[in-house]
C-alpha cells in the first residue's frame, strides 16, 4: 500500500527546506575550484589554502562540495552539480524526450531512462517554467515529479 | 624465504640502519622494475638539474628524492613502515598518499601486503570505478592561438556505464593566474611560471566546454591497456595530486608530455614522441597508435556538427524555411525542423554564454513547449565522422625536393618547414581550408647562373577560412610575414619582405572553399624605387579538395601599390596536391604576375613527419 502522507510531508520538508536553502547553495558546487584557480600556485596563497585544496579536490571533482544538504534520493548533489553544467542540454532533450544528457540526468537519480525521459516530457512545462531558471528550481521541480508519482518512484527504485 | 627476508630488512629499516639493504633492493629489482621505479619518480632527460621533473617536494620522502632512486626507495619502504609519518596536501600515510608505489612495492614484494584504510583514496576511485581508459583528442580552436594545435586528455570509463558523459576526465593542465596580461601569461607559460596538475572533472564538463562552447569536434580512442593498468595509473594520479605539480613550460613539459609520460608508466613499448618545437597532442596520438595502444576512435560530433549533419539531411525546401523561421520566429516547423531549430537555438545559447536575448528566449520557450507535446522520438542520426581525424594527418615538419622553370633557367630546390599544416596540403587530420605554417624556407640551385641562392624564407602563415553561414557568421582572415624573390626584377635572385593583413568573407563546406578577402599589404625591398611598396590587397581563393588525395588551390592576389607604377598587380597561384601516402605528397604548382608578364612553374616531392 503506497503510503501518500509519508511523502506528502517529504515533500513539503524539500520544498520548504530548499527554500530557505536556494539562496546560497546553487553557487556553491564547484566554487572552491573556482576560488583556487584565481590563486597562483606559485604564489604565497597557497600556503594557506594549500589543506583547503586537497580536501576541497576531491569533493569538486565529483561535484558535491557545497551543494545541497538536504537529500531524499541518494545523488541528489550528483544531479545538482549535472544540471548546473548541464542545463541548456538538459532542457533541449527534456523536451524532446530524448538524448544523451537527459538519460545522463536519469543515471544521477538512479531512475530508468526511458520512463524517466517519457514522464519529463509529458511535464516538460512544468518543470521548465518562468519561475524555474537556475538549475536548483528545475532539480526541486524534477524531484517533486519524482516523488509525487507512484511510476516514477518505482523507475527510480525509492518504492 | 626470501620474501621474509626482505620484510625482515625493510622492518630493520626503522631503526634508521644504514641504507645498505634498501640499496640492495634496489639492485636487486630487474631491469623492467627499475626502469619503473624511475618513471614513477618522474625521472627525465628533460631536466637540467636534479632528475626528476616533480617540482611540489612533498612528492619526495627522501630529501635526495628528486635526484637518488636508491635512496628515495629506501625512504619509501620506511615510510610504508611508519604508518604515524604523514605526507602531501592530506597528511596521509604513506600507503595512502602513495598508492602506486604501494602496489609497486607489494608487487617486486618489498613490504608485504599491507590493508590499509584509506577513506578518501577509497571513495575517490570508486567514485570513478574505471575499467578502461581513452585517450581524447579534441580539434583545433582557431580562435584562440594557445589551441591551435588541438588538445589531448584522458578518461576514465566507468564499470557497467552507459553514458560517457558520466563518465571523469583527467587532463594535465596549467593553474594561470587571470590576474596576468598576455605579456606575463606568455613568459611565464614559456619558462614554467604556473604550475602544471592533473585536473580531474565529469566528462560532462569537458565536453560542454570543448563540444558545446567551443564547437570542437572529439576523438576519443580506448587505450589497449589491462584494467590494472588504469587503477595503476589512476593512483599515480592520486599521488600527484596530493603530494606535487609540475612546472607547466607551454612548449616542452606541456599537456601532450605528461599524458604519454603517464601512459609511459604502463606500457612495455618505450613512447617517444618527436620533441620538435613543441609536444604537439597529434604527435602522441600517432606515437601511440603506432605502438598499437589505441583502438580506432570513436567520433563524438560537437554540437555545432551535430546541428549541420541534420540540418543537412533536411529537403532543400525545409531547409528555406527553417532559414527563414530563424529570421521571423516563425513557429509552424515540422519535427524534424524543430529539432534542428532547438539545437541551432542551442547553438545561439552557447555563443551567447548561456544567456538568449528576450525575443529568442520567448521563441525558444515556445518551441520547446511545442516539442514537448509531440511524442515522436528525434530523429535519430549516424553522425558521420569529418575528416580531421588526428592519427590519419600528415606530419607537421616537412622537407621537400623540386624542381621549377623561370626566367629561361631551371632550378633546383630543397624546402623544409619547421611546422604545421599548408593551404595546399590534404585537409585530413587538420581543420579545413586553413593554413598556419612557420620558420620555413627554401634553397634553390640556379642551373644556367650556376648560383646557390634561397627561394623564400616564411617567418608566419596563417589563414583561417569560415564559411559564413545564417547560423554561424564568422570573419575570414590572413596573415603573412615572408620574405620572397621578387617576380617583378628579371632576375631569380632578387628578393622582398612582404607583411600582409587580410580579412573577409568565405562560402563553402569541408569540400569546397571561396574566399574574399581584403586588407593592406606592404612590401620592403632595396630593388623598389623607394625600398618600399605598400597599399590595398585582396586575395580570391579557391579551394576544392576532390576527394582524400587530390586538392586543388587557386590563390589570386589583387594589389594596388600606392609607390610605385605598374598597377594593379594580379597575382595568379594555382597549385595542385597529390596525397601520395600519409606522409608523402607531390604538389604541382603555376605563379604569373600579370603585369610584368613573369611566371615560374614547377614541381615537389614533399616528406613529412
Amino acid at each position: 500500500m503506497f503510503n501518500w502522507s509519508k511523502w506528502i510531508v517529504l515533500v513539503a520538508l524539500i520544498v520548504l527546506g530548499r527554500a530557505t536553502f536556494a539562496a546560497d547553495s546553487s553557487s556553491g558546487c564547484g566554487l572552491g575550484w573556482q576560488v583556487f584557480k584565481k590563486n597562483s600556485l606559485v604564489s604565497s596563497s597557497l600556503r594557506a589554502t594549500t589543506n583547503a585544496f586537497f580536501l576541497n579536490t576531491i569533493a569538486m571533482t565529483f561535484g558535491t562540495s557545497g551543494c545541497a544538504k538536504h537529500s531524499i534520493v541518494k545523488n541528489d548533489k550528483k544531479s545538482l552539480h549535472f544540471l548546473e553544467n548541464n542545463l541548456p542540454m538538459v532542457q533541449a532533450e527534456m523536451a524532446m524526450g530524448s538524448g544523451e544528457y537527459i538519460n545522463g540526468l536519469a543515471q544521477t537519480f538512479g531512475c530508468d531512462e526511458n520512463t524517466f525521459s517519457g514522464h519529463m516530457q509529458n511535464n516538460y512545462s512544468k518543470v521548465f517554467n518562468q519561475n524555474n531558471k537556475k538549475a536548483y528550481d528545475v532539480l526541486i521541480a524534477v524531484e517533486k515529479e519524482i516523488v509525487l508519482n507512484p511510476t516514477m518512484l518505482k523507475a527510480c527504485g525509492l518504492i | 624465504m626470501r620474501t621474509y627476508l626482505k620484510y625482515f630488512f625493510s622492518l630493520f629499516l626503522l631503526f634508521e640502519t644504514a641504507n645498505i639493504q634498501a640499496v640492495s633492493f634496489y639492485d636487486e629489482l630487474s631491469l623492467d622494475q627499475q626502469k619503473l621505479w624511475f618513471k614513477l619518480l618522474h625521472y627525465s632527460p628533460l631536466r637540467v638539474s636534479g632528475k626528476s621533473l616533480a617540482d611540489g617536494k612533498s612528492f619526495f620522502i627522501s630529501p635526495m628524492g628528486d635526484e637518488d632512486p636508491k635512496a628515495e626507495l629506501s625512504a619509501t619502504i620506511k615510510a610504508f613502515n611508519q604508518l604515524d609519518k604523514k605526507f602531501g596536501k592530506g597528511k596521509l600515510s604513506a600507503p595512502c598518499a602513495f598508492p602506486a608505489r604501494k602496489i609497486f612495492l607489494e608487487k617486486n614484494k618489498l613490504i608485504p601486503k599491507i590493508d590499509s584504510e584509506c577513506p578518501d583514496w577509497k571513495r575517490w576511485y570508486q567514485e570513478i570505478d574505471p575499467v578502461s581508459m581513452s585517450l581524447v583528442f579534441s580539434d583545433a580552436y582557431p580562435n584562440n592561438p594557445a589551441s591551435m594545435f588541438g588538445h589531448t586528455f584522458i578518461r576514465f570509463n566507468k564499470k557497467n556505464k552507459t553514458n560517457d558523459l558520466l563518465d571523469y576526465g583527467a587532463s594535465y593542465e596549467a593553474i594561470t593566474d587571470p590576474s596576468d596580461n598576455a605579456v606575463v601569461y606568455t613568459l611565464k607559460g614559456l619558462f614554467g611560471g604556473y604550475p602544471g596538475l592533473f585536473d580531474l572533472h565529469p566528462y560532462y564538463k569537458k565536453v560542454n566546454s570543448y563540444s558545446n562552447s567551443e564547437g570542437r569536434n572529439l576523438w576519443e580512442y580506448k587505450l589497449k591497456i589491462k584494467k590494472e593498468d588504469v587503477l595503476f595509473l589512476l593512483a599515480h594520479i592520486w599521488e600527484i595530486y596530493n603530494t606535487t605539480y609540475f612546472d607547466y613550460y607551454f612548449l616542452d613539459e606541456n599537456c601532450s608530455y605528461h599524458l604519454l609520460e603517464l601512459i609511459q608508466l604502463v606500457s612495455e613499448e618505450k613512447l617517444k614522441a618527436p620533441l620538435r618545437w613543441f609536444y604537439l597532442p597529434r604527435d602522441i596520438i600517432v606515437e601511440l597508435y603506432k605502438n598499437d595502444l589505441l583502438e580506432e576512435p570513436v567520433f563524438r560530433p560537437s554540437l555545432k556538427e551535430k546541428f549541420l549533419q541534420r540540418f543537412n539531411k533536411l529537403e532543400e525546401k525545409e531547409k528555406e524555411s527553417l532559414r527563414e523561421s530563424y529570421k521571423t520566429y516563425k513557429q509552424d516547423l515540422t519535427t524534424d525542423q524543430l529539432d534542428t531549430m532547438i539545437m541551432l537555438m542551442q547553438l545561439d545559447r552557447y555563443r551567447q554564454e548561456g544567456e538568449l536575448d528576450q525575443k529568442q528566449q520567448s521563441y525558444f520557450n515556445n518551441l520547446l513547449i511545442n516539442r514537448s507535446k509531440i511524442k515522436t522520438p528525434k530523429k535519430e542520426i549516424s553522425f558521420k565522422p569529418t575528416k580531421s581525424v588526428p592519427h590519419l594527418g600528415h606530419g607537421t615538419e616537412k622537407f621537400s625536393i623540386g624542381h621549377s622553370y623561370q626566367h629561361d633557367q631551371n632550378i633546383s630546390h630543397i624546402f623544409y618547414r619547421s611546422g604545421y599544416h599548408g593551404l595546399t596540403e590534404s585537409d585530413i587530420g587538420y581543420s579545413p581550408f586553413s593554413e598556419f605554417t612557420f620558420l620555413g624556407g627554401s634553397l634553390t640551385y640556379l642551373h644556367k647562373d650556376q648560383k646557390l641562392t634561397y627561394d623564400h624564407i616564411n617567418i608566419l602563415s596563417v589563414t583561417s577560412l569560415h564559411p559564413w553561414s545564417f547560423y554561424y557568421s564568422q570573419l575570414s582572415w590572413r596573415i603573412k610575414v615572408i620574405n620572397e624573390e621578387l617576380m617583378e626584377t628579371d632576375t631569380v635572385n632578387d628578393h622582398a619582405t612582404t607583411s600582409n593583413l587580410h580579412l573577409g568573407l568565405s562560402y563553402g563546406n569541408d569540400h569546397y572553399i571561396l574566399s574574399l578577402l581584403g586588407g593592406l599589404k606592404l612590401r620592403y625591398s632595396p630593388h623598389f624605387n623607394e625600398n618600399f611598396e605598400t597599399g590595398p590587397s585582396a586575395d580570391f581563393i579557391l579551394g576544392y579538395q576532390f576527394n582524400n588525395q587530390f586538392k586543388f588551390v587557386l590563390d589570386i592576389n589583387y594589389f594596388y601599390n600606392f609607390i610605385d607604377e605598374n598597377n594593379p598587380r594580379f597575382t595568379l597561384n594555382p597549385v595542385l596536391n597529390y596525397q601520395v601516402a600519409q606522409y608523402v605528397d607531390i604538389e604541382a604548382f603555376y605563379k604569373y604576375l600579370t603585369n610584368f608578364n613573369q611566371y615560374k612553374y614547377g614541381l615537389n616531392i614533399g616528406y613529412s613527419f
